[in-house]
């Protein structure tokens, strides 16, 4: 009897797994059958699909390396601040060197998240306060710095191209699930997550993990932010104004748990990308009217994240 | 059970919204479109069709209007510039028999260009944009030449030479057409110079570099011009709404023959907060100008400090729709794609105001009759040109207007 028990059990709990893992793709396959019934098919023509792709890249990248810091519990605000910051110095430096754009971003990106990261775990800010000061303070030296905009190198335009965006994403994809799934900085940082108090009790250095954490974040900050520069064609006072808010709305809706630990996993940002960008794309190609668009965008976001969202570690 | 259920009834409930919330005018490439019949689809991207290559003959008032597909890429529709462009957008498409797809709320040049690509992808035939940054012009431009699809641009230029050079030539970019801003604020101080007899000027710029810094020339000009000296300066307004009271304040205090103050923008409470601070510092015989109108300038002319206002720019939306609609229908305007600007209203009194708050910006007025908007494209006036707009945009005088709505 015990033995039956445990085993109903055993397979309620791999049933829930299941469906936990499958949810985040329901939501994607729900959105695209909605929109694609609703346009006789438009949205799953093959140059409509690689558009959304493409669209979906930039926060794609970011929301890779905001999954380390949402994995030991914390939500990286900075990251529309480190991005236009980014793209005003890969900008400014290169006018001197065109070259030098893709490594100005990065450095860029990284002495900003480390910035964050110095203050949260030095200091002892919150993370969510020391970021979205990040967040403000950058924003607030491009919209000075930039005027009516700074147009990137010439020859960047050429890069332009969807194959381009594609190998970035796919290299980033393959570093991430690497470092998240099969080394210390993943296996920790979803410790601390879980459960900070059995991390530290065990021995493992719970600010140090979370600034590595940071550093990558601040990483592919600076990876979106040179794609940022490939697709907008320069820098503007709007560059990344609301770039932390689109990835904590992909990492949600591709089923990634608010609260950090285990359930974060790196699928969590390509889902919820092209769930949100196919959203938006089945909405104006459907024609929705802008009276009611926002609240059927917020209906059908509700109803993807009551669908996907890791409720393991509510409180 | 009970959770599946109810995702399944708010799933149910969510596609009938979604139905009930649609397009009217079909799916994606159903619409009629120039070059429709010798199989171009105008949404196919791989098959750019050329520039006005379908002209009717200008002479089908009788026919039905083909219902053209036009997508718009607008900031907002919730300050009082974003709602009165959507309304005004939206009664011509009503009197034109022609789609509008809205793309609201974006913010930046990937999400501007995002909109874009949707909205291409959904079939327009021409986009309207009001572009947050130059590089959303380019981007926006180059994916239109790419896909043959007719853009227009409203309230911007090109201060860069490579984007000017690389948006005007692309075949499908049918103008843009902005305010003038160095003419308007020129005159805006000329009136507080001349009219309000203030001669000793303090004026609060726009951060140089920013879109409104054609302002800023306008008003040093005018005060060189017109005989006024400018006592005090202060800089970036347009970035740093805040520090109005106390650059007005600075103004006073340390300029004791000081009579008058022009600000190059008014909106976001800047008009509110600069006559609070006047009034506040009981600063008297000290007047001010300013550009964009804002709501609470009636009660702002009542305190006896705000002498003139500028604004009125919205309009300007449908000059451009009037391009892009002679376009797509095989009459465009120009050949290449020239830049218009143009003057805006000035209010002088709260009389003015009032009137202006009740028509000019009141979303239930319409500026223009269904006949007028008709008249403003050549499927149903073929006499109409480059020039009758150019003269439409002339006739665009608080004057006109007033008695126009009023009557």
């Amino acid at each position: 009897m015990i033995k039956r028990l445990q085993m109903k059990s055993w397979y309620e709990e791999k049933g829930r797994r299941l469906l936990k893992d499958v949810f985040p793709y329901l939501g994607l396959i729900f959105v695209l059958a909605v929109f694609s019934i609703l346009t006789d098919g438009a949205v799953l023509k093959a140059r409509n699909l690689i558009m959304i792709f493409k669209q979906s890249i930039i926060v794609m990248v970011g929301a890779m390396g905001s999954s380390f810091v949402l994995a030991h519990g914390n939500m990286d605000f900075s990251v529309g601040g480190s991005m236009a910051l980014a793209s005003l110095a890969a900008c400014t430096v290169g006018r001197i060197n065109p070259y030098l754009m893709l490594p100005t971003c990065i450095i860029c990106g990284v002495l900003v998240s480390f910035l964050v990261s110095s203050i949260h775990v030095s200091i002892g800010v919150p993370a969510f306060l020391s970021t979205m000061c990040v967040m403000f303070i950058g924003k607030g030296i491009v919209q000075s710095f930039t005027g009516s905009g700074i147009s990137a190198p010439a020859m960047y335009a050429a890069w332009d191209e969807t194959w381009v965006y594609a190998v970035i994403m796919v290299v980033m994809l393959i570093v991430s699930v690497a470092l998240f799934n099969y080394t210390n900085i993943g296996r920790f940082n979803k410790l601390i997550g879980s459960n900070p108090t059995a991390a530290r009790l065990s021995g493992i250095n719970i600010g140090k993990y979370k600034t590595l954490a940071f550093l990558l974040s601040g990483f592919s900050v600076g990876i979106a932010a040179f794609l940022t520069l490939l697709r907008s064609g320069g820098v503007s006072g709007q560059t990344g104004q609301t770039y932390e808010i689109d990835v904590i709305i992909v990492l949600t809706l591709g089923g990634a748990p608010i609260s950090g630990g285990s359930g974060v996993k790196m699928r969590s940002s390509i889902l919820g990308a092209l769930t949100y960008y196919a959203l938006s794309n089945g909405l104006i190609l459907y024609g929705i009217s802008p009276e009611v668009v926002f609240i059927v965008k917020g209906a059908l976001f509700l109803t993807i994240v009551a669908l996907t969202f890791d409720r393991s570690n509510r409180i | 059970m009970k959770k599946v259920f109810a995702l399944l009834l708010t799933a149910a409930m969510l596609l009938t919204l979604l139905a009930g919330c649609g397009s009217e005018g079909g799916q994606p490439g159903d619409d009629p479109a120039p070059g429709e019949e010798d199989g171009a689809d105008p949404a196919d991207p791989d098959e750019p069709k050329a520039p006005a290559d379908s002209q009717n003959d200008g002479n089908s008032q009788d026919e039905a209007p083909p219902k053209y597909k036009i997508g718009v890429i607008l900031y907002s529709k919730e300050d009082s510039l974003g709602a009165r462009m959507y309304s005004l957008l939206n009664d011509a498409a009503e009197a034109l028999g022609i789609e509008l797809v809205f793309a609201l709320g974006d913010m930046d040049t990937p999400s501007q260009l995002t909109s874009a690509e949707n909205l291409i992808s959904a079939g327009c035939q021409g986009i309207w944009l009001l572009p947050l940054a130059e590089t959303s012009s380019q981007k926006i431009s180059a994916l239109c030449e790419d896909n043959g699809v007719y853009l227009g641009i409203c309230l911007r230029t090109f201060t860069d030479p490579d984007i000017n050079e690389q948006v005007r030539g692309n075949p499908y970019f049918v103008g843009n057409i902005l305010g003038d801003d160095y003419g308007n604020a020129k005159e805006l101080t000329r009136i507080l110079i001349e009219d309000f007899s203030c001669r000793e000027l303090a004026a609060c710029y726009a951060a140089e570099g920013s879109s409104l810094a054609y302002r800023n020339e306008g008003v040093r000009d005018a005060i060189t011009e017109y005989g006024a000296t400018q006592l005090a300066e202060a800089t970036g307004i347009d970035a740093n709404v805040s520090a109005v009271p106390g650059y007005i304040q600075n103004f006073v205090n340390t300029n004791p023959t000081l009579q008058g103050i022009v600000l190059v923008s008014g909106t976001l409470g800047m008009g509110e907060t600069a006559s609070n601070t006047l009034l506040t510092m009981d600063a008297e015989g000290v007047k001010y100008a300013c550009f964009d109108a804002f709501d609470g300038m009636v009660d702002c002319f009542n305190d006896g400090y705000l002498q003139v206002v500028c604004g009125g720019q919205a309009p300007a939306c449908l000059y451009v729709l009037s391009m892009i609609y002679n376009a797509i229908d095989g009459h465009p305007l120009t050949e290449s794609g020239l830049e218009l600007r143009m003057t805006y209203l000035f209010v002088k009194s709260a009389e003015e105001a009032e009137d202006f708050l009740n028509y000019v910006e009141n979303d239930q007025v319409s500026l223009y009759t269904d006949e007028e908007i008709k008249n403003m494209t050549v499927r149903f006036n073929p006499d109409f040109s480059w020039d009758g707009l150019q003269q439409v945009m002339k006739d665009y005088t608080f004057e006109n207007i007033i008695s126009k709505v009023k009557g």
